[in-house]
């Protein structure tokens, strides 16, 4: 009898063990995992932390091949080398995936890396002109792969004819930047595609049109609580007032901008603020 | 000789014996008042370690007037020495219980009694007798002295000086100096038997021990410098260390973090699919 019971107990502390025994994570695993933490450390602010994460999790997945991940793990590379200042390794880790021949990344991905290369490309005063037909690449891939990042492709592309001074185009680019933020839901693009036409607008002297867009991109952007942006429809709005000559509130709304601006530690807009407050109250 | 010769005569003896007695008595007047043997005296008694200048019939004087004599010294059973002081009764309440008696003179051949706050002395009792350390160097035989007088003399009258200096090398100060001197020659031969005896082992220490002891000493200062360089070093590196620790620390807290994210993220297979940061387009 007794024996039986120490069987009974033996076994029952194998299978207890059996059940506490955990299977290692995949490869695959491993690598989302990693990406995840990349994500962590960049939303925490911890760039290096996050481009040690994105680093392990694209050696992993090159170790199987997962072209997904691969793609995904190198275009997050190059967004925090980008934000880091570190604009030449962001392409090369970009040219990884374009300059490709030995594996067929996803289109949306090849959309991204073009998007995010056009992006580079109009940050460099080398490259700026390069620019459009990186960003031309990443809609020919979007629109084949029908992916989501389609309105801030557009709305790339509208702010590229703003610089470049072609009006009319950058309001057709803002345009379906705005159709397809609206289909996805996308509110922060979808201020970006307003803000870009009010831009627009107040270039072409169309100064009732630009106020109406830089009103609606404020309230957008206030929802967000980005400041930044919220000082830009503002500057806009201040612009649009001095055209309709109505000093007062565009001074109104340029000494907004110096508030809002100061806590964002925008020393650019700041600047523009003032000396637009100083034209005003020289010309009064 | 007639009854009147034999009368005369008789009286004329008589008459001797009377002055003679009559002179006898005017004498031994004369001696009392001289030698104060009739006034009435009472007995002080002066102590001192050092009797010098106590002389039996020496007069005792308080402030250079005469009050009295010393009339024995006696030395006691303590190695004290003790006058007894005969002082006329009317000086008697001159001398205080805490006065204090010194030889006087050039000679010191009288002693004097000053000074004392207290009550008069009762008759009987005892006073301090002080003698100066400067006056017993002074009175005290100076062997150097002595010598230099003995050379002199011989010097001036070998002759004469002879006996004197045969006295002299008998005398107790130049016994002091043999007895030193053979002391001394005692001492010297003890200390070169003690240095026979030490010399194996200054032998040893020499040869043996202090080679190894210097070879110690050597190794220990090396040492001392080594571990003065050591701390040196250490004190240099301590920043560097704390950096590279608190560096490790703060890796090994992210690597922690990470490590809980990793594991948070796999409890809740949060990751389906690898995400991309999004980036916006204006900015």
């Amino acid at each position: 009898m007794n024996k039986l019971i120490a069987i009974i107990l033996i076994y029952g502390m194998l299978a207890a063990c059996a059940g506490q025994h955990k299977e290692p994570p995949t490869v695959i695993q491993q690598s989302l995992e990693a990406n995840a933490a990349g994500l962590s450390e960049h939303e925490s602010g911890d760039n290096e932390g996050a481009l040690a994460e994105y680093e392990k999790a694209l050696r992993l997945s090159r170790s199987v091949e997962d072209a997904d991940g691969t793609a995904s793990n190198l275009i997050n590379m190059a967004v925090i080398l980008r934000s880091m200042g570190k604009p030449q390794r962001a392409l090369v880790r970009l040219e990884e995936i374009l300059k490709n021949d030995l594996i067929s990344y996803p289109q949306a991905r090849v959309a991204e890396a073009a998007y995010l290369k056009g992006k580079l490309y109009m940050e460099s005063p080398e490259r700026k002109g390069d620019a459009e037909q990186w960003i031309d690449h990443a809609i020919r891939e979007c629109t084949a792969s029908q992916c989501k990042d389609m309105g801030r492709i557009w709305n790339l592309r509208a702010k590229l004819k703003n610089i470049q001074k072609k009006y009319d185009v950058a309001i057709d680019s803002a345009q379906k930047g705005l159709e397809y933020n609206r289909q996805n839901n996308d509110e922060i693009e979808l201020a970006n595609s307003v803000r870009l036409l009010g831009e627009a607008y107040l270039a072409q002297g169309k100064y009732q049109e630009a106020l109406e867009r830089f009103g609606v991109a404020f309230d957008m952007d206030q929802r967000q609580a980005h400041s930044g942006k919220m000082a830009r429809d503002l500057m806009g709005m201040g612009y649009c007032h001095e055209g309709l000559k109505q000093p007062d509130k565009a001074l109104t709304h340029f000494r907004r901008v110096t508030v809002i601006a100061a806590y964002s530690s925008d020393d650019k807009t700041i600047n523009e603020a003032f000396s637009s407050i100083n034209r005003l109250l020289g010309k009064q | 000789m007639s009854d009147n010769e034999r009368k005369h005569c008789c009286m004329n003896g008589r008459a001797g014996i009377v002055v003679a007695l009559v002179l006898a008595v005017g004498l031994l007047v004369y001696y009392c008042v001289r030698h104060e043997l009739c006034a009435s005296k009472s007995t002080v008694y002066a102590v001192a370690d050092n009797g010098m200048g106590m002389r039996k019939g020496s007069p005792v004087l308080f402030h250079g007037f005469k009050i009295g004599r010393i009339k024995a010294v006696t030395l006691m059973d303590d190695g004290k020495v003790r006058a007894e002081l005969a002082i006329r009764r009317e000086h008697l309440n001159r001398i205080k219980a805490d006065s204090v008696a010194r030889p006087a003179g050039d000679r010191h051949d009288s002693i004097e009694i000053a000074g004392g706050d207290k009550p008069a002395i009762a008759e009987g009792g005892s006073i301090a007798y002080m003698v100066d350390a400067k006056a017993i160097a002074v009175n005290a035989p100076d062997p150097v002295l002595l010598e230099l007088q003995r050379i002199s003399a011989y010097l001036n009258s070998p002759a004469k000086a002879a006996p004197k200096v045969a006295r002299a090398s008998s005398g107790p100060s130049e016994r002091r100096v043999n007895e030193a001197a053979a002391a001394v020659k005692r001492a010297a031969a003890h200390s070169d038997m003690v240095m026979m005896e030490a010399q194996p082992l200054l032998d040893t220490l020499n040869t043996e021990i202090l080679p190894g002891a210097k070879a110690t000493l050597g190794a220990v200062a090396h040492s001392v410098t080594r571990a003065d360089q050591l701390m040196r070093q250490l004190d240099a590196s301590i920043p560097a260390m704390l950096s590279n620790v608190t560096a490790a620390a703060s890796e090994h807290n992210a690597d922690e973090a990470r490590h809980k994210r990793a594991e948070a993220i796999r409890e809740h297979k949060k990751p389906l699919k690898q995400t991309t940061i999004e980036v916006d387009s204006y900015e």
